[in-house]
């Protein structure tokens, strides 16, 4: 099965998407995280907060997206919604593939490990120490996931544990599945 | 330079660009919220409510056009624009912009290789007066084609409005790239057409 | 032998500067200006930047090579399109190397400017890009 996830997005991503240049992406990103640093002047904590609540607002559209795209069907259990964010999703919009791991025994928790982030590309953190413990640069990422996996039922908390930009050996984002939100009428709908 | 430039999903440029007008407005608002927190205004406070649950509603807020906003959107259009100079530049030394930095070739860089990296086409024309003031006009802004306010034209060009900052900051960015400095002022001249008014004489 | 590298602004201010010594011809990497020469060495790079405006606008390309001379010692230039400017003291010709180790300065140079959070003509702090302009003295100097 995860053979047919791989091959079929990666049929999408070359066939079915309309691209850009990851740069321009990335400056677009990197503009809006600096002016957010300047506005509320260091205040690190405050910038993850727009960055997740911005993220959740492209999640819960960037989700539409995906399912008219790749005709993903309802997932059967949360390690295939793992599989399929990790296979189908990062990899359709962003065209990296994180790897899902460390599993929690209960299966209701799990890591998702950039390897390569097309946000981070050409980051170095503003020079105080503070920026370094407080800042998670690509914190939309976690309001993103948020958002979309929310959209599908899935009240899901997603945080950083670590990032390379912040001299961590990898950059980790940890998903856990707070509960299914089965019959309930998705967030934004009438 | 042959390798393959990486890409990403244009939905998700799309995306971020559409939300960066949000963005700005709910910094504005937490901004002053904090403001008058700390001075402990006697002024009542204004309704500064963040349940917004991330639905279009925030672009009603009255803040859309204030100077706050307008002003970060712009700069962070400035500064995609001067380090979107540099990657073309760098990725393609052969740039004509090269064997010329006259003024009149770095505007017609902006035209053909600026614009069409951010919006896949050229600008569809430019003018001067040549003595510094140039009038560049996009006949359909890409930006544009994905609003459609329900309510009628009228409110569609006033959301859009502030997203034309960002363009017109990423120009003021090339430009500085050069050692250029310019004022600039956008306009919807008849939807989805947009033109940019430079001055570089400032 | 012993280099001398600065980056100047696009308001004559120093964004970042740099002593580098030769591994060639048995030369250990360390730097061997004199006291003297040390302080010197900037307001020697300082007065040839009027030189280099000079130069670039009789010139097509961003590499000026050498164009200025200083009790033995040569200034080469190179400046970028936004007109940052490289200069290099240095005690013997090698054109060819010269080019070489400026337009791979100028790619860490323009890596640091998609930094988001660097502004052009501040100064230059990273560390990883000090370690990595040494490397590539190495490589060529």
């Amino acid at each position: 099965m995860n053979k047919g996830i791989k091959a079929s997005s990666d049929d999408i991503w070359k066939n079915r998407v309309d691209k850009v240049n990851a740069e321009l992406f990335t400056l677009t990103y990197g503009s809006v995280v600096a002016q957010l640093v300047r506005d509320f002047k260091n205040d690190y904590q405050k910038v993850n907060q727009q960055l997740e609540k911005m993220g959740y607002n492209i999640g819960i559209r960037l989700v539409e997206d995906f399912l008219a795209k790749t005709g993903t069907g309802r997932c059967q259990s949360f390690k295939d919604t793992a599989e399929v964010v990790s296979k189908v999703g990062f990899k359709v919009f962003l065209n990296v593939t994180p790897q899902v791991t460390n599993w929690t025994s209960d299966g209701k928790t799990f890591s998702l490990i950039l390897d390569e982030n097309p946000l981070a590309e050409f980051v170095e953190l503003p020079d105080d120490e503070r920026a370094k413990k407080e800042l998670w640069y690509s914190n939309v990422l976690t309001g993103v996931l948020k958002g979309a996996l929310e959209m599908v039922q899935l009240e899901v908390d997603v945080n950083f544990v670590s990032d390379v930009l912040r001299g961590d050996d990898r950059t980790e984002l940890r998903l856990q599945l707070i509960r299914f939100l089965k019959d309930e009428m998705p967030a934004g709908e009438d | 330079m042959t390798e393959i430039t990486p890409q990403v999903n244009a939905t998700c440029l799309d995306l971020l660009i559409n939300e960066m007008v949000p963005l700005a407005i709910r910094t504005t608002r937490e901004l002053k919220q904090s403001y008058e927190q700390a001075i402990e205004s006697l002024v009542p406070q204004i309704s500064i409510k963040d349940e917004d649950t991330g639905d279009v509603e925030i672009l009603n807020s009255e803040l859309l056009h204030s100077e706050d906003v307008t002003h970060k959107l712009e700069n962070c259009g400035y500064s995609i624009g001067i380090r979107l100079s540099e990657v073309l530049i760098y990725k393609d030394s052969q740039n004509e912009i090269l064997k010329n930095l006259e003024l009149l070739n770095i505007m017609k860089f902006i035209c053909r290789d600026v614009w069409r990296e951010l919006y896949g086409k050229q600008m569809d024309n430019l003018r001067t007066n040549h003595r510094g003031t140039f009038v560049l006009i996009d006949n359909a802004f890409k930006t544009f084609q994905r609003f459609d306010s329900p309510v009628d034209l009228q409110d569609t060009i006033y959301k859009c409005k502030p997203y034309l900052w960002i363009s017109s900051g990423i120009i003021r960015g090339v430009l500085k790239s050069f050692g250029v400095d310019s004022l600039i002022t956008p306009e919807i001249t008849k939807f989805p057409m947009v033109s940019f008014n430079i001055q570089t004489n400032v | 032998m012993s280099y001398y590298l600065a980056l100047i602004g696009t308001t004559d201010n120093p964004i970042y500067e740099a002593e580098m010594g030769t591994y060639r011809q048995g030369g250990d990497g360390v730097p061997k200006f004199s006291a003297e020469m040390k302080e010197l060495n900037p307001f020697i790079v300082h007065a040839a930047i009027d030189i280099v405006e000079d130069v670039q606008w009789r010139s097509n390309s961003l590499y000026l090579k050498a164009v200025d001379e200083f009790y033995g010692y040569y200034i080469s230039a190179f400046v970028t399109p936004g007109n940052i400017k490289f200069l290099l003291l240095h005690e013997t010709k090698n054109d060819e190397s010269i080019r070489q180790f400026f337009n791979d300065v100028n790619d860490l140079y323009v890596k640091t400017v998609l930094n988001p959070f660097y502004n052009v003509n501040d100064p230059i702090t990273s560390a990883v890009f000090d370690l990595k302009v040494k490397q590539l003295g190495k490589k060529y100097l």
